[in-house]
């Protein structure tokens, strides 16, 4: 078993998984890979049996936040020092890897997280959703009073503290948990890292937010803020990680 | 002597009557838990003592100072209605997280299952090997 655990939740990722299993392969790095098959109806589960790799299935579709939850709960079981979360649609680059995790393991961070807008150049999105993460990043800052550039990244590493307080069923946010991960240590204050990445164009299948989308997205992401911050204040759940 | 209205009572009366044995039919077969179909009786039986007795109801909304009694008769449907709905929703709500958990559960048992198969094959292979290996060297 090695230190780290790169997690990746899959559902209908056939045309691109296996790919993103090679290049991670190929960084040698030492972390296991865990590949959460979430209900896929085309060949994925197949493809990543063949990998040699770990792999977990849902017998049905769970949705994306609760794939990561089955990998957390599967980290904090082994005592991962630390894990990585990846997409697996091919649209994070596997390089990217080597960052997060010299920074999990140098940085204090409880969080360490891959920002798709640090970098000028590189995404081009509609201004919808450009529009849409502009009052999304002024609502965090609003309530938290801290600047994040990407709050919707699903590329991320966790500190074993981190990931195992998530992974217990009531404190895990499973609608939009990248997000809510972040609202929630915000609040309490711990120490989260913020670092470049560069983002492939999707070469397969459809974005989670394309057309209208963003706008129905922003108004549900908003109201999970305003209940996460509520939680914090009203019934004071309040601080949660010890060593 | 009876009016139109009370054939249309007693029809509605009959058919509630009828919906009631139709619950405890379901709670005897045991398609319907007791304690789920408590707010379903106590909603039909209360439909049956206004259907037969409805001056009850026109006192009732005499006394809060609804004009039309059978608005009435709406606006306490609509809440019993609300309510049942509510509960529902509460308990799917309640269903869907313990079917996740479940779901996350036997996918990780049955990784660990398939890691610990693994390991006992391994295992068995090499005793196999080293008791192949036996009968020769003594050979």
């Amino acid at each position: 078993m090695n230190e780290g655990l790169i997690i990746i939740p899959a559902c209908n990722e056939e045309a691109s998984i296996k790919n993103v299993i090679r290049d991670i392969k190929k960084l040698n790095v030492p972390v296991d890979i865990l590949v959460i098959n979430d209900g896929s109806r085309d060949n994925t589960l197949e493809i990543v049996m063949k990998e040699d790799i770990k792999v977990i299935s849902h017998l049905h579709n769970l949705g994306y936040g609760a794939a990561l939850q089955t990998g957390y709960i599967y980290a904090a079981s082994k005592k991962y020092k630390y894990i990585i979360q990846f997409d697996g649609d091919g649209q994070h680059d596997p390089n990217d890897i080597v960052t997060a995790i010299s920074l999990i393991e140098k940085e204090d961070a409880f969080i360490v997280t891959g920002s798709r807008f640090m970098i000028k150049k590189a995404y081009k999105q509609s201004a919808l959703k450009v529009f849409a993460m502009k009052i999304l990043r002024a609502i965090i800052k609003v309530a938290t009073k801290t600047t994040i550039t990407d709050p919707t990244s699903g590329f991320k590493a966790l500190s074993r503290q981190t990931y195992t307080y998530f992974s217990k069923s009531g404190n895990f946010p499973p609608d939009y948990p990248d997000v809510d991960i972040i609202i929630k240590m915000l609040i309490l204050k711990y120490k989260i890292v913020e670092f470049p990445i560069t983002v492939k164009k999707r070469e397969y299948g459809e974005s989670m937010h394309s057309g209208l989308k963003p706008v129905v997205y922003l108004f549900k992401v908003t109201l999970s803020i305003i209940i996460v911050l509520l939680r914090e204040r009203i019934m004071k759940e309040g601080d949660v990680i010890h060593e | 002597m009876l009016y139109m209205n009370d054939y249309f009572r007693i029809l509605i009366s009959i058919f509630v009557f009828i919906f009631i044995l139709f619950v405890v039919y379901l709670i005897l077969k045991r398609k319907l838990s007791e304690k789920d179909s408590l707010p379903w009786i106590f909603g039909l039986v209360f439909l049956i003592i206004i259907s037969l007795n409805p001056n009850i109801f026109d006192s009732i909304a005499n006394a809060i100072g609804v004009d039309y009694p059978p608005a009435l008769i709406f606006a306490a449907a609509i809440l019993i209605l609300l309510f049942i709905i509510f509960i529902n929703t509460m308990n799917i709500s309640k269903l869907k997280n313990e079917i996740i958990e479940l779901t996350q559960y036997i996918a990780i048992i049955e990784e660990k299952h398939c890691e610990i198969e693994a390991k006992l094959n391994e295992h068995s292979n090499e005793e196999h090997q080293r008791q192949d290996k036996k009968p020769k060297e003594s050979l």
